[in-house]
């Protein structure tokens, strides 16, 4: 199977994957209690002014009309209205989605640029004491919630120490405090999975072999030892995407970050349903296209990997 | 034995560190009372032009078209680029703003607006009846989905007689036309059908406030510029940006560190004491209209009893909630009207002060017998368990459900509190109805004392699911009558009643606590809101003239 053919194959089985999760999303926010009608018309409408909002929107259709009705127009990217806005939910994810890829991006940037460089220096120096420091900084950073270490830098580093900004965009300085919150649980796991695969790599013959040939060890360790210690990190990562994404959202909210993250939070609390749906699918999407990614990496990685 | 000596000295070192910094020493809260403030007469001082001011929202807004939004965030924003015909300001007094003066017939069915001349648009065109009767109109329109449109839905016909004057006809007396139609802000005809239509509005907003829409940004931001032609004046500030900061601790550090210059909304109890002392703030309080309570859902059958009622109601010690959860938020209430309704609360209805023998009796007497054993009351093999519905992530009402549940253990009643998200709250309360025993919320009520939409069977939300015809009777009559007196006549028998039938237990009126950077001037005590006098806030460190 050629490059080509694997892609394509992966893009059709990505369209049921999607689907599926459209209907996920749908059916799981509907099975939420409460009533968009009533979080939109507030707690003293009338009942006459709450139907009459019902059947505007559509909500007294059956749910598979509903859905059915939704999905057409989504094929078309045409994802609806908000409830609360009434701005077209396209429009309000374009203007938003900006803001979050570059904080995600940064953040990863980060969690790349320290977890790798330590996470090898730590396999190379095993059992030393920046080995020892490095195992308990992660564990100290995946146990760590992000949002505590949100406001723990805000605290200090933008009231106390009045370095960075308390909150918002606008220059670089507001890209630091939300990018190490973010990417610190990130860089974390992945400086530990790092230093498990680089070890695992150390022990194998052919860097015995490689040492025995009289090789420099800067060509052993970044010729030899790290394209094959690459492909479970290269895994990690893309995982990693993911929970990055997810995890963009609780930082949003205590950065005041205009990105969708803080849209689909206020937008689930409010039961702006098509925005919600609109959020989730594009999420979706971004995994799957960056799973897509991981694995079409492998191929350049690893020429022995084959896919029949 | 290298890498065990090592490991154990690392592990070592961060368990001293994280033991030196949990036990270290922590700033106390101040335990005193703060000083019995004394301030001298502020000095005369001419206000300034200039300046930028940061409004800290806990929310984006969600539309920039004042009869489309519902929330706080997009209200205070709606209030500075529009502006209605009667505002509730200087203490809850209807004042003419875009109106110049107003009346009513005999009969009470034709209400006449006389509008004041000059007013401008922000595009410079002049404000017209035209504006208002579209305005109307439009959020009758049943395709705006408007939820202000059962405000002026006893609104028969709107007339425009001459470019100054509205007619409003009725088919009954309206007594709430001031409150529900008065106070709805204006939009502008012909930009509406200039952007073609209402959904392009949130990105275009005009009005005639004191400050025009300049830019939004979403999530982030949204700019407002001075307009210099406003009617009551020219403003003093030359811009106001609302930011959104969702984080309530991040908001108030960006008030600490004067990146955010207004914080009115959910400014944290136990910070009020310090803030007050603080020369870099002024804190602003005052008295609501609405009320938190204690509900009682009388379709229970336990409920349905006024003694079983009445003993909640004397085993809820209202003045200890409010000294350790309201101190500076709250004032103690015993009926449904706070003191800013002025001349109709009424003093001579029953209060229920904390009595908890009394609260024994009254259930002995509706047959809740006491069982030693378990310490929890019975009737007919039944025993007295309810739940307590409180808002998920709401401390404040979960503090509330547990004192209570202190006390109600007491008198041998079992209530659990349970925590429910918003939106099911809502659902429970105004759709499904039964699936709830008490509840502890807010509510918040208008400046006009018509409590039709909350207590009345027909009102749409019938707090509690209480049911008394007499009740519905007076509700009735109040908004159907215009003369303040009669009205007070009825509304009088209707707090005696809510009061006496105890479906809803009063807890308190709120405080509204307003946070200022004391370096801005001219912000008032409004208890409908500060935005409604913004065009007198300036900045002391600015330097223009007019």
């Amino acid at each position: 199977m050629t490059l080509g053919e694997f892609i394509s194959r992966r893009l059709f089985v990505s369209i049921f994957l999607l689907l599926g999760v459209s209907v996920i999303v749908f059916g799981v926010i509907r099975l939420a209690p409460g009533d968009p009608v009533l979080v939109v018309a507030g707690l003293d409408s009338p009942p006459e002014v709450v139907e009459s909002i019902r059947k505007e929107w559509g909500f007294d259709l059956p749910v598979y009309a509903q859905y059915f009705r939704w999905l057409v127009r989504a094929v078309r990217l045409d994802f609806g209205q908000s409830l609360m806005t009434r701005e077209k939910v396209s429009e309000m994810i374009i203007a938003r989605l900006p803001a979050s890829i570059k904080l995600n991006l940064v953040a990863y940037a980060l969690a790349l640029a320290i977890s790798i460089p330590m996470g090898i220096y730590s396999a190379l120096k095993q059992y030393s004491l920046l080995d020892h420091l490095g195992t308990v900084v992660a564990l100290v950073g995946v146990s760590m919630p992000g949002f505590w270490l949100g406001l723990i830098l805000i605290l200090y580093f933008a009231l106390y120490l009045g370095w960075f900004p308390v909150f918002g965009v606008g220059t670089w300085k507001h890209y630091v405090l939300p990018s190490v919150a973010l990417g610190a649980s990130q860089a974390a796991g992945l400086m530990r999975m790092t230093r498990s695969s680089v070890l695992e790599a150390m022990n194998q013959d052919y860097i015995r072999t490689a040492r025995a040939k009289g090789l420099a060890e800067r060509v052993v360790i970044f010729k030899h030892m790290l394209k094959n210690a690459s492909l479970p990190i290269v895994t990690i990562m893309g995982m990693r995407l993911a929970y990055l994404l997810s995890g963009s959202f609780i930082i949003e909210t205590i950065f005041a970050w205009p990105g969708i993250g803080r849209l689909a939070i206020n937008c689930l609390y409010s039961r702006d349903y098509f925005v919600v749906q609109g959020t989730v699918l594009l999420t979706a999407v971004m995994i799957v296209f960056a799973n897509l990614i991981v694995d079409v990496t492998y191929c350049f990685l690893d020429p022995r990997i084959r896919y029949q | 034995m290298k890498r065990s000596k090592w490991f154990v000295l690392v592990v070592a070192m961060v368990i001293v560190a994280m033991v030196s910094v949990g036990c270290g020493q922590q700033a106390a809260p101040p335990k005193t009372e703060p000083k019995p403030a004394t301030p001298p007469a502020p000095p005369k001082v001419e206000a300034k032009y200039g300046g930028t001011f940061i409004v800290a929202q806990y929310s984006d807004i969600t539309n920039l078209c004042p009869f489309l939004s519902t929330d706080g965030a997009s209200n205070v924003v709606n209030t500075i680029i529009h502006r209605p015909l009667v505002q509730y300001r200087y203490n809850n007094v209807p004042t003419p703003v875009m109106a110049e003066s107003w009346s009513f017939s005999p009969d009470g069915l034709t209400w006449t607006f006389k509008l004041r001349k000059g007013i401008k648009w922000h595009d410079g065109t002049e404000f017209t009846a035209e504006d208002v009767k579209f305005t109307y109109e439009t959020i009758l329109d049943p395709k705006t989905k408007s939820v202000r449109a059962a405000d002026l839905a006893p609104v028969k016909k709107i007339e425009t007689p001459d470019p100054y004057t509205v007619v409003l006809t009725t088919e009954k007396p309206y007594a709430a036309m001031i409150d529900k139609v008065g106070t709805l802000p204006i939009v502008c005809k012909h930009h509406v059908e200039k952007i073609g239509g209402l959904d392009n509005y949130n990105k275009n907003p005009l009005g005639t406030g004191p400050f025009k829409f300049k830019e939004r940004v979403p999530e982030e931001k949204v700019v407002l510029t001075r307009f210099d032609d406003y009617f009551e004046g020219k403003p003093y500030l030359d811009e106001i940006v609302f930011k959104a900061i969702p984080e309530p601790s991040v908001r108030m550090m960006a008030l600490d560190s004067g990146e955010a210059h207004w914080n009115w909304w959910a400014v944290p109890e136990e910070d009020i004491p310090r803030l007050k002392q603080d020369p870099k703030f002024t804190v602003l309080q005052t008295l609501r209209t609405d009320f938190h309570f204690f509900g009682l859902n009388c379709q229970k059958p336990f409920f349905k009893d006024v003694r079983v009622r009445q003993a909640f109601a004397y085993a809820t010690d209202k003045v200890s909630i409010v000294k350790n959860l309201a101190t500076y938020t709250g004032v103690v209430a015993h009926g449904p009207y706070s003191d800013a309704y002025g001349d109709y609360v009424n003093k001579n209805i029953m209060h229920f002060d904390y009595n908890l023998d009394t609260a024994r009796k009254l259930l002995d007497g509706a047959g809740w017998k006491l069982n030693e054993k378990t310490g929890i009351r019975e009737k007919d093999g039944k025993p007295f368990k309810v739940d307590c519905m409180v808002q998920q992530g709401d401390e404040l009402r979960k503090n509330i459900g547990v004192l209570i549940q202190k006390s109600l253990k007491e008198i041998g009643v079992d209530l659990q509190v349970r925590e429910r998200e918003w939106s099911a709250e809502l659902d429970a309360l105004t759709k499904t109805r039964d699936n709830w025993d008490t509840v502890i919320v807010q509510f918040g009520a208008s400046p006009d004392p018509d409590h039709y939409t909350i207590f009345h069977t027909k009102g749409g939300f019938d707090l509690d699911n209480y049911a008394n015809p007499r009740v519905d009777e007076l509700l009735d009559k109040g908004r159907s009558v215009l003369d303040p007196k009669q009205r007070k006549v009825y509304y009088d028998e209707y707090q005696k009643i809510a009061a006496e039938d105890v479906a809803t237990i009063f807890l308190w009126h709120s405080i509204g606590v307003n946070l200022l950077n004391s370096r801005f001037k001219g912000m008032t005590n409004e208890p409908a809101g500060q935005a409604q006098i913004i065009h007198k806030v300036w900045d002391s460190q600015a330097t223009g003239t007019k």
